[in-house]
């Protein structure tokens, strides 16, 4: 039902000026809550970007991850695991990842192959070849998360440090 | 479950940005921004089917869109205030004669659009022979000429 028309001059026209005015006044907030919006997302607040960048471990160390803080669902990402020397024993390196980390995502591959995967309990075990364990190599995961919200993350050397830390899945 | 939400998500999303986009970019319409609303579709579809392909998916997609569509025709009906939000109100620019200059600015119009829509809605020549010209609900401009509205 269309509001009532009432008589603008010579015409009957639904006008409402101060209907009209409250809306042109939203319609500004509107626009400017859209340009930042765009802004927060080239800074990378709801996505890849400079503030999402982030870094689990020590750099330098034996085990340290980079990683991005905000995700989105089904979105194509990579976490960054370095294993740096000291990592690898007898030409590998035991890499085990959380379970339900694993669950959460579609695993799209892993940067080397790891020569064996092995399931134990609630962790993943990667066993990935290493031709010289004094020097840092870096093994990245290709995923896409599967779900929304805050996932958890925990990853580690196979009897030594572990790292843990959030993503922040936007739907 | 998913695609009913997604669906209502998409739609109320929509709804709200083409609303506070402002009347003058729908009525508008130049070839450019009909390539914009394609991408918007096309953008949409991909976030609103996701990875479902099923013809179950795209049925229940499509009753809750157009099922969403009847039950706010229907709130609007009964009642006005949701009319006036989602809808919007026409308004006058130009009132005996008088241009109001402040609407005009606000709605994103200039004399050009309405010169645009006397001529070829009216036949008119002049800005002087326009005596009324309302922006109506959909953004397009109508008008009042001066000879029609004396007789």
């Amino acid at each position: 039902m269309m509001p009532e028309p009432k008589r603008v001059g010579d015409i009957e026209v639904a006008q409402n000026l101060k209907h009209q005015k409250l809306e042109w006044k939203i319609e500004r907030v509107c626009w400017v809550v859209m340009a930042m919006v765009v802004l927060a997302a080239l800074a990378g607040l709801l996505g890849h970007g400079p503030l999402s960048r982030a870094r689990a471990g020590d750099q330098g160390s034996i085990l340290w991850a980079e990683y991005n803080r905000f995700e989105r669902y089904q979105g194509p990402t990579t976490i960054r695991v370095h294993l740096g020397p000291g990592a690898g024993q007898a030409g590998k390196a035991r890499l085990w990842v959380d379970r339900s980390f694993i669950e959460n995502i579609e695993l799209n591959h892993i940067d080397p192959e790891p020569e064996s995967v092995e399931a134990a309990g609630d962790r993943f075990v990667y066993v990935f070849l290493v031709a010289d364990a004094t020097r840092v190599t870096s093994v990245t995961f290709h995923f896409e998360p599967n779900k929304y919200g805050r996932m958890p993350v925990r990853l580690g050397l196979d009897g030594g440090p572990e790292l843990s830390f959030g993503q922040f899945l936007y739907p | 479950m998913d695609s009913v939400i997604r669906g209502l998500v998409v739609y109320f999303f929509l709804l709200v940005i083409f609303r506070i986009s402002g009347k003058r970019t729908i009525s508008e319409a130049t070839s450019f921004e009909l390539v914009l609303l394609l991408i918007i579709s096309e953008t949409t579809q991909q976030a609103m089917v996701d990875s479902d392909h099923s013809i179950t998916n795209a049925f229940l997609l499509i009753i809750t869109l157009i099922g969403t569509s009847v039950a706010l025709s229907l709130i609007k009906h009964k009642l006005p205030f949701f009319e006036r939000w989602l809808e919007g109100l026409p308004f006058v620019i130009v009132e005996k004669g008088k241009l109001h200059k402040e609407r005009m600015n606000k709605a994103r119009i200039d004399e050009s659009d309405i010169l645009e829509a006397a001529r070829s809605l009216e036949g008119l020549e002049r800005l002087d022979q326009v005596k009324y010209a309302i922006v109506e609900r959909g953004g397009e401009i109508t008008i009042v000429p001066v000879e029609r509205s004396q007789k």
